[in-house]
Order: structure tokens, then C-alpha cells, then sequence
């Protein structure tokens, strides 16, 4: 079975990174405070350095004053857990990009590659593939393929990029330093290694097993079956989480909508590249907002279809958020996807290309952001005599042709003013004489009707709003030249102009 | 050496052909409108991946020609889709015009304040996603005021993508970006004596003010042709009244 190893070095402080790529190539230093003997933090210490922060010498263990003082320019970012676990999910859904058998650790995957030979040219490509795919995802990673596990994760901490090639993991390991054998190695195993005069895996793998057992134990007898490429790790695949989420808690509080879309817009582009490894596109997010009063806010966001484009729906999180802000400062946001599965259509050969139905999903979500989801679909004719009544429905136009072909009677269509406006109207012996509303006056010169049209009586008593009509209805023309269609409210004894036809 | 100037211009006149004797754009294809007489003025109906106008005041029969062009587009299986700015779109009179509504993409403004921006922005989005026939972007009453580089982007997204662009307004407004521009006008009704009047039809007069590439370019007298932007023309359409809206 050929295995290969995915490893973050130094993930905490390439979890910051991700969350802040504009931070790459400064000198940047990740700092914790443990606890002192009161319970209390004690003074930040430096935990993990960039290499810029290590040519400018800063030093792991350096307090956070001290560090900035060797380096003027150092960025000092506490360590978080939300990071590094947000760092570790997107670790885990790069191995399910490439391979369904994922067993996670931390800080690396392992993948089971032995099918992926028909995908790439090679090994070599593949991890290379790898690499690249993890610097989009804003993680720099070292790949190694091995026959075992154990022999790909020692690869990973000596080489950048490695592949052994079948039956040769002995051979690999052999002239690479006792010192990659650990992460760190224990110190009396190291020490005793010092004793013995041994400096690389090769020699330590010719001493005698039973020995090497006896005299450094369980630790040391694990460690000679990796330097011999004899270890029997069992590959424990895992099936990949269900939710996918990023979360990151603020310095400080924020309060307006700017500065908490800019972090959204970092949480949801994290997410969506996330969900891309995975083939799925979002449905939808749950936002929930960490408050400055302990308390949270937990909001649903729904696309009218999946989508991987980040602008509508981050223009829908807007959307929410303004039309209902939070009840104070924000200082924490989670994000947690619901993932989608796209899928693809046949299209007839023989008819019209239409929009391709992931396109046509990805524009109607961002028309939503745009015009909100309520004012976007297939217009529907409700089931009521109610003339200005109207659905909007999803739109979904079904897959056969239409039933029949267009009419060849050509009829008057409406124009029709929402909501109805009201006006006053001079009656004469035939009816409506002349119209005054706020941006309607005109001299009627034919009225048709009345149509009396009447309904909905059985909610005369409803507890809400609706209740039954009665109405008159007479099409008009006016002086101004147009045709307006208009009603009596019998029930209120108001006039209302519905539109006219054009 | 050269050769002389004669001698040259005799070698390359059986090449090259003088502006003059270029022959006619070939014909676009065509949307029909829906309305027989109105294609055909137009030469068979909207043209096909470009801009077009359709515009008349109050009743003067755009509605009437927008729910046709609809229905038509919809029954040769082309997607369709309507950016209504000001939320006028009646889907009964659509439906018996012959619009099949589950197969219409609708999308409503309503009141805010920008709605000629909204309205460019989503008819940017659906015809530059492709695949639509045709994309209406009804202005209603108004006349958008809107900046020439927004109509151009327009057009040349719809000419990219295969899609009629169709704006309805109150009056012209594309230009010279619009390909065709129909103007309706002297639109009157009929009214028929049935105990009282009784709404009958409504007649328009539609006049084609714009139509690029429509007609063969007249020729003056040296067989050059001079023109071939307009030919100027007009039809009278009539449409009869729905039976459902008359409830007795």
C-alpha cells in the first residue's frame, strides 16, 4: 500500500497566516501566556516564530517585550484555538480533495494514493499537486509517499518533498539524522543515542532488535522498527466531517458593518475553498455572532441556490445584518457551511442551449443579493378572484417542451400599480366622470361596466387582516389618453386605480 | 525595380473590391415579436444578440407587444427572463397572452431608489451567465437615465452572448447603441354598444425609428450605396380585450 503524508509545519503560526495573508514574508511571532501559579496568564511568551522573525533573531521563549525589541518591526498575534482548528479542518478537506481514505493527525493527513495513478504521471506530480493545492488553500505543506507510514511521516520532517520509491523505505531512511525520528526526539532517547555514538538512522537500524528493546524500552524498540522500515502502523482512514466551519475571535469588539464584512468576507472565502476540495457548494451558512454581553446571535442565511462565488452570499450576510443588527459589539463569529452537492445536467441536443443549470444556480443567488431572494423566481397566478394577487414561486423551468405553442390571438395586457393607488372620483350618470389621485387627473370620456366582482366572504370574521371584497370595476378611458382599469371598494366606499392597459 | 503605378493598379483591381460594391451585412437572425405585422416591419422580429427599444406613453400597447414577444420566445424553448423595475408585471394578462409563467425568470424591483442602476446590474448578470434568448429590462414609466458606456456594455455583452436585450421605456434611450427601436404611438381604443360601451380592442400605431441592418441600403445614381441605418416604417396592430377581466 503506498501512503502519503501531508504535513503543516508549524501549524498554529500558518493558521494565523491563513486567517492573515497580508502578514506573509513579515517578520511575525506567535505568542501564549501560560498560566502562573495563581491560575492567572502569566507574561506573553513567544511560541513559534516565522523564519523572518528567526533571521531577525527572535527566539522561541523570548517574552513578547523582548522580541519586539530584537525585532522593531515584529507582528505579535496571540495563539488561538478557533485558528488552529479552522487550520486543521482545511488540512483534512485537502486529503479528501485527493483521496476518499483520509486518516487525520495532528497536524498532518495521511492518504492512501495507491489508486491515484491514473490521474497523475506520477508520484513526483502528485505530491507536487498537492503542494500547490494547499498554497491556495493558504497553507504551506511538505508531501511525502511512502510504502509505510511511518517511513512517509520521518520523510516529511527531513525533506520538503519526498518520494520513495516501492520496497526502498529502508534505504531512504538510512542516511537521514537519528533526529527526525522524534518531533522532538525524547531526550533519553536522545541522550542515549549520544552515548552510543550514533548520528544517523542507518547505524541505529543495524543494532539488534531484541537489545535495542531491552535497553531503551517500548520508545526506543517503535523507533528501530521505523529505522528499519519494519514498523506496522495500521492506516485508519476516517470519514470526513459533516459540518464545515470557521470561527475566529476579535481583538476587540466591532460594531459596524464594514469591519465585520471585511472578516466575513476572509471566513466565507476560507469556507467556500474548503467546500471547492470537497466538490460541494454552499447552500447556505449559519452565522453565529459572539457578543460583547456573553450572549449570542444566531443567524440562518439561505442561497436560492448553491453556489461557490463568495460576492452573493456575502451580499446576503450583509443584507441580514442590516435589516437586523446585532444588540451589541461582536467579539467572536462562526461560521459553519451547509454544504451542497452541484450536480450536473445532460443537455438535448436537439433544442435551445439554455443556461447551464449550475451557472443558472449561481446567477439567480447572486440576482437575490442583489434585489433580495423574495423579489427573484417564476411569477405564479394565486388561486383567488382577487385580480392583483400574485406568487412568486422558485424557479425551476421543467425539462420538456412547452405544451403548446404561442396563441395566435393577440390580447390587451395590463400594467398594474403596487400597491393599487387610491383616488377620488367625480361620478356622472354613466359612471366615473373624472379621475384625481396623486400622479393620475383625468376627464373620463368612456367608462365601460360596472363588473361587480365579490369574494372571500368567509374571512369577513378572520382574526387577521384579510377579509372578504366586494368591488365594482370599470375600464376607463381618460383625457390624458390612457386606459385605466379602476375599482369601487364597496365594503370601504373607496376608489382605487389598479393599472390600465397597455 | 518598381513596377509602374498603372501597372500595379491593373494587377490589384481583379483583387480587391471598392467599399461601394461590399456586399450588405448578412442578415441577423431573428425573434419574432409575437405580432405578425410588427415583424414584418422589423424584418422578422427583434434581432437576435443585440440591443433593441420598444417605447410609447401610458396604453399605447408595449405591455401588450412585451407579454407576445414573451409567449413567443418561450414556445421556440429559449429561456427568458424580465427585470421589472417597477413591479407593474401582471402575470394573468402574461398568462393569457401566452406565457407559460413557470418558465419566466422574474425578477422585481419595486420601489427603490435606484432602479436604473439595479436594473443595468441584473441584466448584466443574466445575460453575461448565457443561455438566455431573451432579457427584458422594463423600465415602466420611466425614461433611465443611464450613461452611453453602460448601454455599449450592454450591447456587447448581449452581441457576445447570443441574447436580445430588449428595454422597454417611456421613450428612447440607448441611441445609437440600440439596434432596432420601435416608438408606439396614437394608440386609441375600442369601444363596442352592448346595453352600454363595452372595452372591444385598443389599436397602436408602431413605429419602427431604428432598425441596423434590416433593409437593403437604398442606391443613388452611381449604384453606391448610401445608407443602411433606418427605413423608416409603421404598422397598426390591434389587440383585443381579455374576456376574464370583464366579469359581469
Amino acid at each position: 500500500m503506498r501512503i502519503g503524508c501531508i504535513f503543516v509545519p508549524q501549524l498554529a503560526l500558518q493558521a494565523v497566516l491563513r486567517r492573515s495573508p497580508e502578514l506573509r514574508g513579515a517578520p511575525v511571532a506567535l505568542t501564549e501566556a501560560p498560566l502562573g501559579r495563581t491560575g492567572r496568564p502569566g507574561r506573553a511568551l513567544v511560541a513559534l516564530a516565522s523564519a523572518e522573525a528567526r533571521r531577525a533573531g527572535v527566539r522561541v521563549g523570548l517574552t513578547a517585550a523582548q522580541a519586539a525589541a530584537v525585532c522593531p518591526g515584529l507582528t505579535l498575534c496571540p495563539r488561538q484555538a478557533a485558528d488552529t482548528e479552522a487550520a486543521e479542518a482545511a488540512l483534512g478537506d485537502l486529503g479528501f480533495a485527493f483521496a476518499s481514505h483520509v486518516e487525520r493527525e495532528p497536524g498532518r493527513v495521511f492518504i492512501q494514493v495507491d489508486d491515484l495513478g491514473h490521474l497523475y504521471p506520477s508520484e513526483e506530480a502528485l505530491a507536487q499537486v498537492i503542494q500547490q493545492r494547499a498554497l491556495r488553500m493558504g497553507l504551506g505543506v511538505r508531501v511525502a509517499i511512502a510504502d509505510r507510514k511511518g517511513t512517509a511521516r520521518v520523510a516529511t520532517r527531513a525533506r520538503e518533498r519526498a518520494v520513495v520509491p516501492p520496497g526502498r523505505d529502508a534505504a531512504f531512511l538510512a542516511p537521514l539524522p537519528l533526529g527526525v525520528l522524534g518531533e522532538p526526539l525524547p531526550a533519553d532517547l536522545a541522550q542515549a543515542f549520544g552515548r552510543w555514538g550514533l548520528g544517523r538512522v542507518g547505524a541505529f537500524a543495524t543494532l539488534p532488535g531484541a537489545d535495542v528493546g531491552l535497553r531503551l524500552g517500548p520508545p526506543g524498540a517503535r523507533l528501530h522498527r521505523v529505522a528499519r522500515a519494519e514498523d506496522d502502523e495500521p492506516f485508519l482512514p476516517a470519514l470526513p466531517p459533516d459540518a464545515i466551519e470557521e470561527a475566529l475571535a476579535l481583538d476587540y469588539a466591532v460594531v459596524e458593518l464594514e469591519p465585520l464584512a471585511f472578516v466575513l468576507r476572509g471566513l466565507c472565502d476560507r469556507l467556500l475553498a474548503r467546500l471547492a476540495c470537497r466538490s460541494l457548494a454552499c447552500m447556505g451558512i449559519t452565522l453565529r455572532l459572539a457578543l460583547e454581553t456573553r450572549a449570542f446571535d444566531v443567524r440562518e442565511v439561505n442561497l436560492a441556490a448553491p453556489t461557490r462565488d463568495v460576492g452573493p452570499l456575502l451580499q446576503l450576510v450583509r443584507l441580514e445584518l442590516s435589516r437586523r443588527p446585532p444588540d451589541a459589539g461582536i467579539v467572536g463569529v462562526l461560521v459553519v457551511a451547509r454544504p451542497a452537492r452541484v450536480r450536473g445536467a445532460q443537455l438535448d441536443f436537439l433544442r435551445p442551449a439554455g443556461p447551464a443549470p449550475d451557472r443558472l444556480a449561481a446567477t439567480i443567488a447572486k440576482l437575490a443579493a442583489l434585489v433580495g431572494p423574495e423579489n427573484v423566481g417564476a411569477p405564479r397566478a394565486e388561486d383567488t378572484w382577487r385580480e392583483e394577487a400574485v406568487g412568486m414561486a422558485p424557479f425551476a423551468p421543467p425539462g420538456d417542451p412547452p405544451a403548446s405553442p404561442a396563441t395566435a390571438a393577440h390580447v390587451m395586457s395590463m400594467r398594474r400599480f403596487r400597491p393599487p393607488e387610491e383616488i377620488e372620483v367625480m361620478l356622472g350618470p354613466e359612471g366615473p366622470a373624472a379621475l384625481r389621485g396623486k400622479a393620475t387627473t383625468a376627464r373620463v370620456t368612456v367608462a365601460a361596466g360596472p363588473y361587480r366582482l365579490s369574494g372571500e366572504w368567509w374571512r369577513q370574521n378572520d382574526a387577521n387582516d384579510e377579509s372578504g371584497f366586494s368591488r365594482d370595476y370599470w375600464d376607463v378611458h381618460a383625457s390624458d389618453g390612457a386606459l385605466y382599469r379602476l375599482h369601487h371598494d364597496r365594503i370601504g366606499d373607496r376608489w382605487y386605480l389598479d393599472g390600465y392597459y397597455d | 525595380m518598381g513596377l509602374p503605378l498603372e501597372l500595379l493598379s491593373e494587377a490589384l483591381s481583379a483583387k480587391l473590391i471598392p467599399a461601394s460594391r461590399l456586399e450588405h451585412e448578412p442578415r441577423r437572425a431573428r425573434l419574432s415579436t409575437g405580432v405578425p405585422a410588427l415583424d414584418g416591419q422589423l424584418g422578422g422580429g427583434w434581432p437576435a444578440a443585440s440591443l433593441a427599444e420598444l417605447c410609447g406613453r401610458r396604453s399605447a400597447g408595449r405591455t401588450s407587444i412585451l407579454n407576445a414577444t414573451l409567449a413567443a420566445a418561450i414556445a421556440r424553448e429559449q429561456a427568458v427572463a424580465l427585470i421589472d423595475t417597477a413591479g407593474a408585471f401582471d402575470p394573468r394578462s402574461a398568462q393569457a397572452a401566452g406565457v407559460a409563467l413557470n418558465r419566466l425568470l422574474w425578477i422585481r424591483l419595486g420601489r427603490t431608489e435606484s432602479t436604473t442602476r439595479l436594473g443595468l446590474q441584473a441584466a448584466d448578470i443574466l445575460i453575461a451567465a448565457g443561455g438566455f434568448g431573451l432579457v427584458v429590462l422594463d423600465f415602466g414609466e420611466q425614461t433611465p437615465r443611464a450613461p452611453t458606456a453602460a448601454w455599449l456594455r450592454l450591447r456587447h455583452t448581449a452581441e457576445r452572448q447570443g441574447t436580445t436585450a430588449l428595454v422597454v421605456a417611456l421613450a428612447r434611450t440607448a441611441g445609437a447603441t440600440a439596434t432596432t427601436a420601435v416608438v408606439l404611438q396614437d394608440a386609441r381604443p375600442r369601444f363596442v354598444a352592448e346595453g352600454g360601451p363595452l372595452l372591444a380592442a385598443m389599436e397602436t400605431r408602431a413605429a419602427v425609428e431604428r432598425a441596423l441592418g434590416v433593409f437593403p441600403a437604398p442606391a443613388n445614381e452611381q449604384g453606391q450605396r448610401v445608407s443602411n441605418d433606418t427605413e423608416p416604417g409603421a404598422a397598426r396592430l390591434s389587440f383585443c380585450a381579455q374576456p376574464a377581466l370583464r366579469t359581469a
